[in-house]
């Protein structure tokens, strides 16, 4: 992605390049072992233009550089590769299995006087491994989320049905990578909670209860708000990723039709239906047409040991959404559908609006929050709590932070610097800029604090961060 | 004079350099390719017997003109031997090959490009090849081979053995040729495979109009640097940053250019791509490796400056003024060291004008001097090349003990005049008398580097200190101090835990991309702060409970006492003195 | 007692033992770890040498090859050459006569050469016979002795040797010029008289 950023008086303009994908591959050494074979090795390229030799030479790059670095460490080999103009990352989620990620380096063109072509600065220091290997990860684990294994789909039709599964799903997915606002929280992959009281957590647990025993069928529930998370029944990574995939891609699809406007094409689906404001977001977009057809997403989860297919059933009513995850190999009929709608609707409909009003309740209660001055990331490895007043928006298609990009990347020096240690650590930095950044790792919590004190001092900083540890995070980050 | 001549390559100009350009070692390269000179080319002969693993030594004397060819290398890492000599392969192609299926592959790589020969390296690195050949082991069975120089250290370590792999960094230096130069643990021989992976690697990429630079793992990091002909790569698990990794390369890289120049490499490789290094730098090995160790142990590589005994500076002062008398012509830097570090330096006035003596120069005259204490007793004339100062050419050092059989009180003279062996000894005769005249050498040994609670500061562990706002500082070479490293911090295990941790903080706080101020790190078992400023660079480590209160205070009382002990700590005002440049009497004259 | 200076150089192949010959003179002490030589190692030692005291300025250079074109800065006025092999490597043995080639094209005509087959304590591994390398010492009209710097064997005896061959100096204080001053070529047979 190209940015024109104004420079120069003479209105000739530096140009910054922001990081962008320059290629994705998936191969498996063993596919072709011997000579003349190396393209039975490649089971996904991007792009798809790119010449056959060249692709075998860039194969065989990543193969070189992983076996290069086994002499030195058989069981941890490379993780990525830096060159001037791009990183490359490696990833093996699955034995003999190597996913490859080519991102290019930023840049910067500056423009050159009496014609000649501009000179190319390549930004090499910028991209963090640690930002965009876990973005790698994360293509594994969305790519699993959906089709299950590599493994299994081999065993299962062979490389010609692996090849069919990586293809029809990274042509599309690879689409939705925004490589030049990764960051921090890509690391994390963490999960934003709704802060509720006692009563409305109840509430909501014996409405899940409910339903899962009237509906024998379904197998897991989850339960979100407001694209936060309150309850889930599934094993951590699995909500993990599920959790990603909902908030930065099937949500974001489904704006609340009845907060449309009256001319909106969304409101027709409202209509009919006064009774409750539940509808499917998979599955059935219209009971009221029989001849509808429709059908819902799978999904893989508990890959490591009991490995079930699942039906995705995700079911929306105002501000609630609510996952139902049903065996696979049960067909999910109209009847079963309009059997969950009945169900469901009413109660999470009424559930939807409790939890708005306790939400203002408490809102009113604990005063005008002190939250907003504080720009701050929270991560707890734990549960996977995550929570951040830097970012506004974090979608699959935009990030916006209000502080700078270096601060971020700040911010992910830190978080490399607490990950070579297991024990508690904090780590304060002043910036160029003279911006402070502090970083407290306790417990398996992580917290970053940006302040834009100037002419504050590192005591006064340390005060300042104390305030919001007490109020914010009840002192659970250890403190002198 | 023009100054600026100094740093560029134009030679003529520089009058009070020696002229003659020409280093040693060039002179016996190019009677090597000569004909008529019997004594070289005898000698190349011998070398070759003594390298009888690498086949190319035999055919490079039976066909000097092969050399003329510039034919591009793609060794691969199975066929290293083999590729090697491609200048000679028509001669050698189905000739002494181990691997059948291989001829045919090496003459088609012959006759194709680059591009083609490059990818067959990939898919038959990508192969694991190496790995069945079992990891560059070749030649290292061959009884031959052995190390016919020096004790036998890590020379003959067994580098399939887990316990090369866990060493904390190798370094390898190679030629862009893929022939090995040299390797800190294990043999180059045993190694050439691997070496020529390394190479490989770094063709593949350049054939891409692109440049590799590293490689991470969890536990390693690679990092490749190209000078001219040489590309030098360490593999670290110290968890060093890149920079700091290349940074290091950098100084072994120049400690070569200190043996031989950097116009003699470049030269030499010009001529013959295929030239095997390890001829020049045969038994300079324990110099390479004696520098790597400073890497690891001493911070001043770190901090690019130098750390000088503390002394009272009426008494810096009259070895100053001691070495500033004794004088001869085409003298240019007069140093006195003691205990490995600095007591006194002065610099002749016109040379130092614009240009000056850069610690990392500095670094490496003392490294070359650490390596070769083996003849206390004599007096010893080298030539050595300054690569900060200028990389191309020689200045002679004059180096003696002043204090046998102890031998901690060392003096360095540099001259630029090959000859002037006699009289720079001379200037010793001098100082050594006013310096017995004075007592001089039993202050010296009294001198010795100060404890931290000196300072006074109950939670202050340790600390490096570097000052920016020196005297005539555009002048100065750059210093730094630090006291003793004492418990929890007096194993060297806990030391090199403490200079990683300072390593760390450093790197943080000069990155390229987004260098820091400040950084407070409150650790287990230590917090540490690293601050820098216009005036200092300073790096404290505190117990690692000490409040953030107590730390500043701590701080403040700190830059107090130095500020108070400055005439101590450091040489302020460095003394010149003036030479008159003779004609230099050089190798021109001949004989 | 008369006092004379006698400058000699060590040349020889890297590793032989030049300087554990001098450490051995000079010092009377072995180091098994010594160092290779940089550049050049100066050092002095006086004897007596019947009624007159020798005082040797000795040049031992280092055998690098990276050093080699500096070796005519020693043997250039010098009086001697004490040329070292190593008895168990036949290659230094070959160095050594390029030395030898060389000294006759470029070193002072008057030098005194000595051939120092260093290590003899090493018997067991040895590659140069005795014999060979006599017989080549006496064709050049050379100095010859077997050494161990080690085991003390012959250290002294090279130094007593060189003290006998240097010419005597004649009432006038010029040293007695026994040779022609022209250089020899390097491939004819020589009439070298002894030094």
């Amino acid at each position: 992605m190209l940015m024109i950023s104004p420079r120069m008086a003479s209105g000739m303009q530096e140009k910054q390049y922001t990081p962008s994908l320059l290629s994705f591959f998936i191969y498996n050494p063993k596919f072709g072992p011997r000579e003349g074979e190396e393209e039975k090795k490649i089971l996904f390229y991007h792009p798809i233009e790119i010449e056959k030799n060249e692709k075998i030479r860039n194969v065989g790059l990543c193969e070189a550089i992983v076996q290069f670095t086994r002499t030195f460490c058989p069981t941890k080999p490379a993780k990525s590769l830096h060159t001037q103009k791009n990183r490359q990352f490696f990833h093996e989620p699955e034995e003999n299995f190597w996913m490859v990620m080519i991102v290019r380096n930023p840049m910067v063109e500056k423009p050159n006087k009496d014609g000649k072509p501009p000179t190319v600065e390549y930004q090499e220091e910028e991209i963090i491994d640690s930002v965009y290997g876990s973005v790698l990860q994360q293509c594994y684990s969305m790519y699993k989320l959906f089709n299950g294994t590599f493994s299994r789909a081999f065993e299962a039709g062979g490389v010609e049905l692996l090849t069919q599964k990586l293809e029809k799903f990274f042509y599309r997915y690879l689409q939705t990578l925004h490589l030049q606002s990764c960051d921090l929280l890509d690391v994390f992959g963490g999960i934003s909670f709704f802060p509720l009281d006692k009563m409305t957590y109840l509430k909501i647990q014996s409405f899940v209860n409910r339903v899962e025993e009237s509906l024998s069928l379904i197998k897991y529930t989850a339960f979100l708000y407001n694209d936060q998370l309150i309850w889930s029944g599934l094993e951590q990574e699995d909500m993990r990723i599920l959790y990603k995939y909902l908030t930065t891609s099937l949500f974001p699809r489904h704006t609340e039709p009845e907060l449309a406007g009256r001319d909106s094409p969304l409101r027709p689906e409202v209509a009919g239906n006064l009774l409750h404001y539940g509808r499917f977001l998979t599955g059935p977009a219209n009971l009221k047409d029989p001849d509808a057809k429709f059908r819902f997403p799978r999904i893989f989860v508990n890959t490591e040991d009991s490995y079930e297919e699942l039906h995705l059933i995700v079911y929306k009513a105002m501000s609630a959404a609510v996952c139902f995850m049903v065996n696979s190999a049960v067909d999910l009929s109209r009847e079963f559908c309009e059997q969950l709608d009945s169900m469901v609707g009413p109660h999470l409909t009424l559930l939807a609006s409790d939890i708005c009003e306790q939400y203002n309740v408490n809102r009113r209660i604990s005063g005008p929050e002190k939250e907003p001055q504080f720009k701050f990331i929270y991560f707890n490895h734990m549960n996977l709590a995550e929570k951040s007043t830097i970012h506004m928006r974090k979608t699959a298609s935009v990030s916006l932070t209000s502080v700078h990009p270096d601060l971020m990347k700040i911010l992910g020096d830190i978080n490399c610097d607490f990950a070579r240690v297991d024990e508690d650590e904090e780590i304060i930095v002043k910036a160029m800029t003279d911006y402070w950044v502090v970083g407290k790792k306790s417990d398996q919590r992580e917290l970053y604090v940006i302040l834009n004190q100037k002419n504050a001092n590192l005591i006064e900083v340390n005060e300042e961060v104390k305030r919001l540890c007490a109020t914010q995070f009840n002192n659970i980050f250890f403190l002198d | 004079m023009d100054p600026n001549s100094q740093q560029s390559g134009n030679m003529e100009e520089v009058k009070i350099f020696d002229p003659s350009i020409l280093p040693p070692c060039l002179d016996q390269i190019d009677l090597a390719y000569s004909d008529s000179d019997v004594l070289s080319e005898n000698h190349c002969v011998n070398e070759d017997h003594r390298m009888p693993s690498d086949p190319e030594g035999l055919l490079d004397s039976a066909d000097p003109t092969s050399e003329e060819s510039n034919q591009p290398q793609e060794p691969s890492s199975t066929d290293m031997q083999k590729l090697d000599i491609d200048d000679d392969r028509p001669l050698c192609a189905g000739g002494s090959e181990t691997d059948s299926g291989k001829a045919s592959e090496d003459s088609a790589l012959v006759d194709n490009g680059q591009d083609d020969s490059s990818e067959f390296v990939v898919t038959v690195l990508a192969r694991g090849k190496m790995e069945e050949q079992g990891m560059g082991m070749k030649g290292a069975s061959s009884p031959l081979c052995d190390t016919p120089l020096g004790p036998p250290s890590h020379r003959n370590e067994d580098v399939t053995a887990e316990s090369w792999r866990q060493h904390r960094k190798h370094v390898f230096v190679l030629s862009e040729a893929g022939k090995p130069i040299y390797s800190r643990y294990g043999s180059e021989e045993a190694l050439s495979s691997t070496m020529g992976v390394m190479m490989a690697l770094v063709s593949f990429v350049q054939s891409g109009d692109n440049i590799i630079r590293s490689v991470y793992s969890d536990e390693h990091t690679v990092v490749f640097m190209q000078r001219g002909p040489l590309v030098l790569v360490s593999v670290s698990s110290s968890r060093q940053s890149e920079q700091q990794l290349r940074n290091e390369l950098l100084y072994v890289y120049n400690q070569i250019v200190s043996m031989l120049t950097q116009a003699s490499i470049t030269r030499i490789f010009e001529h013959k791509k295929n030239y095997d290094l390890r001829r020049l730098l045969a038994g300079s090995e324990k110099i390479l490796d004696g520098l790597l160790d400073l890497v690891d142990s001493d911070p001043s590589l770190l901090l690019c400056a130098v750390h000088c005994l503390p002394l009272a500076s009426s008494l810096r002062d009259s070895l100053s003024q001691i070495l500033q008398k004794a004088i001869t012509p085409n003298l240019v830097f007069s140093i006195l060291i003691a205990k490995n570090q600095l007591l006194t330096i002065v610099q002749e006035k016109m040379v130092i004008d614009d240009a000056r003596l850069e610690p990392a120069d500095l670094h490496l005259l003392l490294n070359l001097i650490g390596a070769s204490s083996a003849f206390q007793a004599g007096e010893i004339w080298t030539p050595i090349c300054l690569p900060s100062f200028n990389p191309d050419c020689y200045f002679y050092a004059y180096i003696s003990y002043l204090d046998p059989p102890e031998c901690t009180v060392c003096l360095v003279l540099l001259s630029t005049d090959k000859e002037a062996f006699y009289s720079v000894a001379e200037c010793k005769r001098k100082i050594e008398e006013a310096m017995q005249a004075q007592n001089a050498l039993n202050a010296i040994s009294k001198a010795h580097s100060y404890s931290v609670s000196q300072v006074g500061v109950s939670d202050l562990r340790h600390f490096m200190y570097k000052p920016f706002d020196v005297p005539d500082n555009h002048r100065q070479l750059t210093q730094f101090t630090s006291p003793e490293m004492e418990a929890p911090y007096g194993s060297e295990e806990e030391q090199t835990r403490l200079l990683d941790l300072y390593r760390d903080m450093h790197s943080r706080i000069h990155s390229t991309s987004r260098p820091l101020k400040l950084i407070y790190h409150v650790a287990e078992r230590e917090t540490l702060l690293a601050w820098v400023t216009s005036k200092f660079e300073l790096y404290t480590c505190f117990s690692p409970l000490v409040t953030k209160t107590c730390a500043i205070n701590a701080i403040t009382k700190l830059l107090r006492w130095i500020k108070k002990e400055e005439d101590r700590l450091f040489i302020r005002y460095p003394p010149k003195y003036s030479t008159t440049p003779n004609p230099s009497k050089s190798s021109r004259d001949g004989h | 007692m008369s006092l004379r200076e006698l400058k000699v150089c060590l040349l020889g192949d890297t590793g032989v033992g030049k300087s554990s010959i001098v450490w051995r003179f000079v010092e009377d002490s072995f180091d098994p770890n010594i160092n290779p030589t940089i550049g050049a190692s100066f050092m002095t030692k006086t004897v007596q040498y019947q009624n007159e005291l020798h005082k040797f300025l000795i040049w031992d250079t280092a055998g690098q090859e990276r050093f080699r074109a500096l070796a005519p800065m020693y043997y250039r006025g010098s009086a001697a050459a004490i040329i070292v092999y190593d008895i168990t490597k036949e290659e230094s043995f070959q160095t050594l006569k390029n030395w030898v080639k060389e000294l006759r094209q470029h070193g002072p005509p008057n030098i005194v050469v000595a051939i120092a087959g260093n290590k003899c304590d090493l018997s067991d591994a040895r590659e140069v016979s005795e014999k060979d390398a006599k017989d080549y010492a006496d064709s050049i009209h050379a100095i010859f002795v077997e050494t161990s710097a080690k085991n003390a064997i012959n250290i002294n005896e090279v130094f007593i040797q060189i003290s006998q061959r240097i010419p005597v100096i004649d009432a006038d204080g010029s040293a007695v010029k026994g040779f022609k001053l022209r250089r020899q070529p390097s491939e004819s047979t020589r009439e070298r008289t002894c030094c």
